[in-house]
């Protein structure tokens, strides 16, 4: 099965006239058995590339040009026949396993779904089928899960219920948008796993849609670049990531948080007598029940320090409490047990009067820059927010000026402080709340999951941001991530964490180059990196050329 | 990071239509309601024995009713009875209805409970059951109508500014207004309210129509406005005497009301399709 | 799962709890002296203290409200001072006019309201979308005594196929029924517009999820991806305002059974109001009340089955 895609253009519509076009000009081919990846930043295209391929453009956009699927064009094919193409020849799982499958339906019964439609059998038979692609896919405890419904899933479990969906009529190709992207890291490396397993044992081809390089490094054997909705570069993927041919994807591989950048520079050594600007010791944090009995424990018994001028970063997955972490360091929430150590001093035994003085000292970044802006107020009024806690501070024209040099430090005008939050970009909008963190000149910035919103390229700036906050003005920041690499670039000391507890601390470089804990061990192998050989889906190790060790 | 969502996407004219009516119509209304405060093209209660009962285009716009009365005249006053009660009504309402919404979503826990165990009660009494009830006291009137009806908006604005003020408090902007050593009650003020004012007002809108159909119910039964007030849901219930030989008497009022209802359910849903972004492309 | 039906039906009591001590106290213990009220400002105070006892309003409150509660059980609720019978009797024998009429009702614009919106919500912004939504609008704006009146105008006065209005008792169930059917008709037009627009809004709503791309991906047909997926799972907004419209659908009834004359629970309110007969009047409100809560509470026990989501973790 070859599927040769001919892509003239995707335009938008309106009562049949084109008003915008939004993809234009993609060319490619992926023969029998092959790997492909489309690359690009949000509003690339790809992801429409990938529905103009299975039919299912939102209604208002158009598809012109040839879509040649074992020399029948999908883009002519009236609808029940292309609707009888839809799954049986081309399966397509998607980005949210949390909400890609019916809530109301028992898993069992979407998969034998998808095989009722297109094949001729008796529904038990279908039963039989699905409960044999749950064991394909490896789905622990098959038989009884196979009358689950999702909610009762893990994301990991519910992705792979969406591979057996997609698999279930037997396609000759699966493309996969963004299938991991909302997966933990082990998680996500399981689902590569089994996607590189399958198409090597069924001989499927995969066209695989992500922004994240390392993940198309580590599963598609040539890789398409797309930017604006063209098509900037396309090859072997080793080629194309390592020697690229065009500047954008050149900046594009330069923005991937790199091994090298954070892990060179030493901290400085703390000035001696000086207290740490944060120190927590055997923090704990417990849930209870109504009658008392614990529930969960978030945090269990945490202890590190921050000195002045440095950045700690918390690497962990989802469910691990660093956010409960996070948010007890901001003092929004009151700890089970434990001292939180602002300077010297507990946060928590003062008063809240005192406790809301002592905030002028520390502030904290958000994850969404869309949620983290109030849209109705003023990026002038947004930034000059935290003064509030100052009963000092100034009014007026003063206040005015503040806020300008805020806007400044981060890269912003003095002007833009009259607009609104909608007028700006993802990258800008995160700017300012980090313009509003600092305007009460912090020691202590902590920094929830600060760019994992963000495209690459603009994430390398806001990192570079941060970088130079620490070194420019001497800000400590508490920067928190599941991303290995986004946290392996920008901290000087590093903590990771698991089920509410450090498994390990220390140096970065100590951290990430000889990881001590079994745990950090798995999370450094899991995560997909581009300078490793492909790993998933390879038949034979050896016609694999590997790059030299980065 | 999917670029792509299955709805449709937006599209200019075909959603400020409704827009457009919604203004014209309801504006019409209200401007009919004011202009019969000072001119009416007959005196709304004189009435005039000769001419009973004469159909319309004959004497008047919508004919007499059986006292001679004109009736057009009849429902411009009506309109501004009615649009008066109910604006008064609505506006109960919001005031009490966000306060106590807002402070549920705000404070959550025990009072939360309490305040919307409270607004489920008070919602099993539909506004005709409550003016039954307090008529029965205190006897029927416009106070009346304004009382059951309002009464019976404080639980809707209760939900609906519970529901929008819940969403916004979702947001990380609260918890950075939290981190900036604000409370509850001064991020209510600050980011809660000018966000769902959006909201409250689309709905009150909607509620302005609905409490126009309720109060015509109402004075159907004689539980609103006492005569001679001229009140569109009376004039119906008068009008039902004289169904076979004055069938205009019946259809007038009825329009009047529909599209006075009408006019304001469009302006809500026009402001809706405007102005929320949730509902983009989906009128 | 049983933790939360227990859950559900305590809420479900409290709240009928709540409803009767407001009912109780807005009839009972506001307004001074209902034996007054009744009888009359010109009535002789001797006149009124019999008619205090006879009605059992010499009682202290917390006993005139047990004794009432209990005799919801048991079936007395009291004696109508206006018509002198049991006013449990008045409510049982209007309720055979009453509850048919709201399921008429309910089953009409159910099955005219949801099936529109389906249909609507299918053919987006094409000639079956815009009628409905017509339809929807304007049937909102119709007052349902209106209705009512219109509807008797053209098939009752103009066109003679019914009659204008009365009941004559299920001694013949296919008389009682076309007796109803106009008024059920009237009652069902606003509540099938309402659940067009909610049906169809709710339906689009879903169609924007998530699952429905994936349906669609397997190859389903468009019916099946519309009614096994998006349907499916609108059903919960979708009851969601069935519940919260059944308050509208009684005041309707009410509204209704004074246009067409019918001997129901509603029209005894209003009789009941022009007499002044609290003590009907305080059960008949009590029942409406009750009615809806139970319908809400019902409603509330639907998601159970038809969100899985709700019914907690295995």
């Amino acid at each position: 099965m070859t599927l040769s895609v001919s892509l003239d253009s995707i335009t938008l519509t309106s009562g049949g006239r084109p008003i915008r076009t939004l993809v234009e000009d993609i060319r490619f081919t992926i023969p029998n058995g092959t790997t492909m990846g489309i690359v690009g930043e949000s509003g690339s295209g790809k992801s429409l590339t990938s529905l103009a391929i299975m039919g299912l453009l939102p209604a208002g956009m158009q598809a012109r040009g040839r879509i040649d699927l074992d020399g029948t064009d999908l883009l002519s094919l009236p609808r029940e026949a292309m609707r009888k193409v839809r799954g049986a020849r081309i399966g397509m799982i998607f980005q949210e396993p949390m909400t890609a499958l019916n809530p109301a339906m028992r898993i069992g019964d979407q998969i034998a779904e998808g095989l009722l439609a297109h094949k001729a059998i008796s529904r038990a038979e279908a039963r039989r089928e699905a409960l044999r692609l749950l064991d394909r896919v490896h789905m622990p405890n098959a038989a009884r899960r196979i009358d689950s419904y999702p909610h009762e899933l893990s994301g990991g479990q519910r992705q792979r219920v969406g591979i057996a969906i997609a698999l279930a009529p037997g396609p000759s190709i699966l493309i996969a948008d963004e299938p991991t992207t909302a997966l933990d890291v082990t998680v996500q490396a399981e689902v590569l796993a089994l996607l590189g397993e399958l198409i090597r044992d069924l001989d499927m081809s995969l066209l695989m849609i992500s922004h994240d390089l390392g993940v198309i490094a580590s599963i598609c054997e040539k890789t398409l670049v797309m930017k604006s909705g063209r098509q900037i570069e396309s090859g072997d993927t080793e080629q194309v990531l390592h020697r690229p041919g065009d500047a954008y994807t050149r900046r594009l591989v330069a923005a991937m948080p790199h091994r090298d950048e954070g892990a060179g520079r030493m901290p400085p050594p703390p000035p001696p007598g000086e207290p740490p600007v944060l120190e927590v010791k055997d923090l704990r944090r417990e849930y209870r029940g109504l009658s008392g009995q614990v529930l969960t424990t978030a945090v269990d018994g945490v202890s590190f320090s921050v000195e002045r001028g440095t950045i700690f970063g918390i690497v962990g997955e989802s469910g691990c409490g660093k956010s409960t972490l996070s948010r007890i360091v901001m003092g929004l929430d009151r700890p089970t047990s434990g001292k939180v150590l602002f300077e010297g001093v507990n946060l928590f035994d003062r008063s809240p009067r005192e406790l809301l003085k002592a905030r002028l000292g520390f502030q904290m970044v958000f994850q969404d820059p869309q949620g983290s802006l109030d849209p109705r107020q003023r990026v002038g009024t947004i930034v000059a927010e935290p003064l509030y806690l100052d009963p000092n501070a100034p009014r007026g024209k003063q206040r005015e000026e503040l806020v300008a040099e805020a806007l400044r430090s981060v890269g912003l005008s003095p002007d833009d402080a009259r607009k609104y939050p909608h007028q700006f970009s993802g990258g800008q909008r995160q700017r300012i709340a980090i313009a509003r963190a600092l305007i009460c000149r912090p020691k202590l910035v902590v920094a929830d999951e600060p760019v994992s919103a963000l495209d690459l390229s603009v994430q390398a700036q806001v990192l570079d941001l941060i970088r130079e906050l620490r070194d420019r003005e001497g800000i400590a920041f508490l920067f928190i991530s599941h991303s290995l690499a986004v946290v392996e670039s920008i901290s000087d000391r590093v903590g990771v964490m698991n089920r509410g507890r450090f498994v390990e601390t220390g140096t970065a470089r100590e951290v990430f180059r000889n990881p001590r804990d079994p745990y950090t061990r798995r999370l450094i192998e899991a995560e997909p990196r581009i300078d490793q050989p492909r790993r998933y889906g390879v038949s034979h190790p050896t016609d694999i050329a590997i790059p030299a060790e980065g | 990071m999917s670029d792509v969502s299955a709805t449709p996407p937006r599209f200019g004219t075909g959603l400020n239509l409704r827009l457009t009516l919604g203004i014209v119509i309801s504006g019409l209304v209200a401007a009919l309601a004011l202009l019969s405060l000072v001119w009416t093209p007959q005196p709304p209660t004189k009435m005039r024995m000769a001419m009973k009962l004469k159909p319309p285009l004959e004497s008047g716009l919508a004919g007499t009713d059986a006292f001679g009365r004109d009736i057009f005249s009849q429902i411009m006053v009506g309109a501004w009875n009615s649009l008066s009660i109910a604006v008064v009504a609505v506006a109960i309402g919001v005031v009490f209805g966000v306060a106590l919404g807002a402070t549920a979503a705000a404070k959550r826990g025990f009072v939360e409970e309490v305040i919307m165990r409270m607004a489920d009660v008070v919602f099993a009494f539909p506004a005709l059951i409550s003016a039954i009830m307090i008529a029965a006291l205190v006897g029927a009137g416009a106070k009346t109508a304004i009382i059951a009806i309002g009464v019976f908006n404080i639980p809707v604005f209760i939900r609906v500014s519970r529901g929008l003020a819940q969403r916004v408090w979702a947001n990380d902007f609260c918890l950075a207004a939290q981190a900036a050593g604000k409370g509850a009650f001064r991020i209510t003020i600050d980011h809660i309210l000018p966000n769902i004012a959006g909201g409250i007002a689309i709905q009150a809108t909607i509620q302005i129509g609905l409490a126009i159909l309720v109060e015509a119910g109402l004075s159907y039964l004689g539980l609103s406005l006492s005569p001679p007030a001229p009140s569109w849901g009376r004039m119906l219930s008068d009008a039902q005497t004289y169904l076979s030989q004055a069938p205009w008497m019946a259809i007038a009022p009825g329009i009047a009301v529909a599209v006075a209802v009408l006019g304001f359910n469009l302006l809500g849903d026009g402001l809706r399709d405007r102005f929320d972004p949730r509902r983009e492309g989906r009128p | 799962m049983r933790a939360i039906l227990l859950g559900r039906l305590g809420s479900f009591l409290l709240t009928l709890l709540i409803a009767s001590l407001l009912v109780f106290a807005s009839m009972d213990l506001l307004p001074g002296n209902a034996a007054a009220i009744l009888l009359g400002t010109a009535a002789r105070p001797d006149t009124i203290a019999a008619l205090e006892q006879q009605l059992g309003l010499d009682q202290p409150a917390y006993v005139r409200y047990l004794t009432w509660i209990a005799g919801a059980f048991t079936g007395d609720l009291g004696q109508s001072a206006s018509y002198g019978v049991p006013v449990a009797g008045l409510i049982g024998e209007r309720l055979a006019v009453t509850m048919p009429l709201a399921l008429m009702a309910l089953v009409i614009a159910v099955g005219i309201g949801v099936p529109l919106g389906v249909a609507a919500a299918a053919r987006w912004r094409q000639g079956p979308d815009r009628a409905a939504s017509v339809f929807a609008q304007v049937g909102i704006a119709i007052p349902d005594f209106w209705f009512g009146l219109l509807l008797i105008l053209l098939f009752s006065t103009t066109l003679q196929w019914f009659s204008a209005g009365g009941f004559p008792g299920w001694g013949d169930p296919l008389a009682a029924l076309k007796a109803l059917l106009l008024p059920a008709i009237a009652l069902a037009l606003p509540q099938a517009a309402i659940l067009t627009r909610v049906t169809r809004s709710a339906v689009l709503d879903v169609s924007g999820e998530d699952y429905i791309r994936t349906a669609q991906a397997k190859g389903l047909t468009e019916g099946r991806v519309l009614w096994k997926h998006a349907v499916r799972n609108a059903l919960v907004p979708i009851a969601t305002i069935i519940g919260l419209q059944f308050s509208f659908l009684v005041a309707g009834a009410v509204l209704v059974e004074n246009v067409f004359n019918l001997p129901g629970i509603g029209r005894l309110a209003y009789q009941a109001l022009s007499q002044r007969d609290l003590v009907v009047i305080r059960s008949v409100a009590m029942f409406f009340a009750g009615l809806v809560i139970l319908v809400n509470f019902l409603v509330d026990l639907s998601y159970l089955w038809l969100d899985p989501r709700m019914r907690g973790r295995r």
